[in-house]
């Protein structure tokens, strides 16, 4: 009857898996008789164990198999059988394949598409070390009693008499950027180079006080101290002035509201972003309005931006500004 | 002596071979040295020394035949070399010399 036992099959296995090949019918022939004779001599139970302890006792590192047993779970090989099993499940149920593999774009497009907005949402504005003081000033314009769309265009003069009156605003800068373009000239080489309106930009004086963007030359504290100072971007430095140092170069502005002759006075990062690219455009030329281009504060179409005092409550922004409107 | 490399268990294992001829394999070399030492001993012990000194050059294998007991599977029966006689030769002789040389103790 105790013939017909046989030795347990998890402890086979794993001998069968281990030990090497070349010793493996020797070795499992001696472990299966050492268990036969165990079995006349004890009960079944013990004998099983013995076999267990037997099997256990010969994982020593001249009898198992070398690293490359390892290549039983060959990674390369696992993956071609995946990718071959994988391509005939596809090419048997086309129809669910297509919708399961369509349905997995599209999520992972959408996931990364919100992704990218909570990013931009998260980290929008931040580039600049005040982004917490800084506000934009929005008009809630009313006709007859019913609100309009908020406008981010106002007077200039909102932010003069705002920065004078208002004891919690520190510093405001207005922005204007002109619908007409432009032709600017190196005057030493006389190479003309048209820049759109939408890529030109004017600035009160304290624009790069209130906003970190980036410059490559240039001081930023005296970049626009002078009415007829321009800073601009590397990428139009490069156009006119080719290698050359551009800081202190004259270039001509030719047409649109401001035109003349300037002074280089800083050179920009070329990427400017933020909500001063609220209008989704990079300005390639920012200057401090001079000549013709000069603010007027009888026009009301100008962005503002306030810096206040850090710890300034957002809402108080109504009370304030109601009474100068 | 000094290329031996023959530990004390590889010896027994060795002569045991020996004195085995053509009945020495795996389970029979353990169930011989276990009745001669008195001791219990796993079948991996006794066939990791066969397979060092298979290795070491002091014993060659053959294939023996099959039987139910074991599952049909072979046994495979070790012979020892030449060089295994000769090393086995100088290892008793140097433990004669030291013998020999030994001071006669009176409790021995």
């Amino acid at each position: 009857m105790k013939d017909s036992i046989l030795p347990p099959k998890l402890p086979l296995k794993l001998l069968r898996l281990l030990i090497r090949q070349d010793f493996l019918e020797e070795i499992e022939g001696d472990t299966e008789e050492v268990f036969y004779d165990n079995l006349k001599l004890h009960s079944v139970r013990k004998a099983r164990w013995l076999y267990i302890r037997e099997v256990l006792l010969l994982m020593r590192s001249n009898l198992v198999r070398s690293p490359s047993f390892a290549d039983l779970f060959n990674r390369n090989i696992m993956m071609k059988h995946y990718l071959q099993l994988s391509l005939r499940r596809l090419g048997r149920n086309k129809a669910d394949s297509f919708l399961n593999l369509f349905s997995l774009a599209v999520g992972i497009g959408i996931c990364l598409v919100i992704c990218q907005y909570v990013f931009s949402e998260m980290s929008h504005d931040r580039m600049h070390s005040n982004h917490e003081n800084i506000y934009r000033v929005v008009l809630d314009r009313f006709q007859n009693g019913t609100l309009q769309v908020p406008d981010p265009f106002m007077a200039h003069s909102l932010g003069v008499v705002a920065e004078e009156e208002v004891p919690d605003v520190v510093e405001h800068v207005t922005l204007y950027v002109p619908d007409e373009g432009a032709y600017v000239t190196n005057l030493e080489q006389n190479l003309p180079i048209t820049v759109e309106g939408n890529d030109m930009l004017f600035a009160s004086k304290r624009f790069l006080h209130v906003f970190d963007f980036p410059l490559k030359q240039g001081n930023r504290e005296t970049v626009f101290d002078n009415m007829f100072n321009v800073a601009i971007t590397g990428k139009i430095a490069a156009k006119l002035f080719g290698g050359t140092d551009p800081i202190g170069k004259s270039l001509k502005i030719g047409g649109g509201p401001s035109a003349g002759d300037y002074v280089v006075s800083g050179v920009l990062e070329n990427r400017v972003t933020g909500t001063i690219n609220i209008l989704h455009r990079v300005f390639h030329i920012i200057y401090f309005p001079g000549h013709s281009g000069e603010i007027n504060p009888r026009r009301s179409r100008y962005p503002i931006f306030q810096k206040f005092y850090p710890g300034f409550l957002c809402v108080r922004l109504i009370g304030i500004f109601d009474h100068f409107i | 002596m000094k290329k031996t490399r023959l530990g004390e268990f590889e010896e027994f294992v060795l002569l045991t071979v020996i004195v085995l001829q053509e009945r020495a394999y795996g389970v029979m070399v353990k169930k011989e040295l276990e009745e001669r030492l008195r001791t219990s001993l796993s079948v991996g012990s006794v066939q990791s020394a066969l397979k060092r000194m298979e290795e070491k050059g002091f014993l060659t294998s053959t294939f023996g035949e099959a039987t139910a007991k074991r599952g049909g599977k072979r046994k495979r029966i070790y012979t020892a070399t030449a060089y295994a006689h000769k090393v086995l030769a100088e290892i008793k002789e140097i433990r004669a010399g030291l013998w020999a040389a030994m001071p006669k103790l009176s409790s021995l």
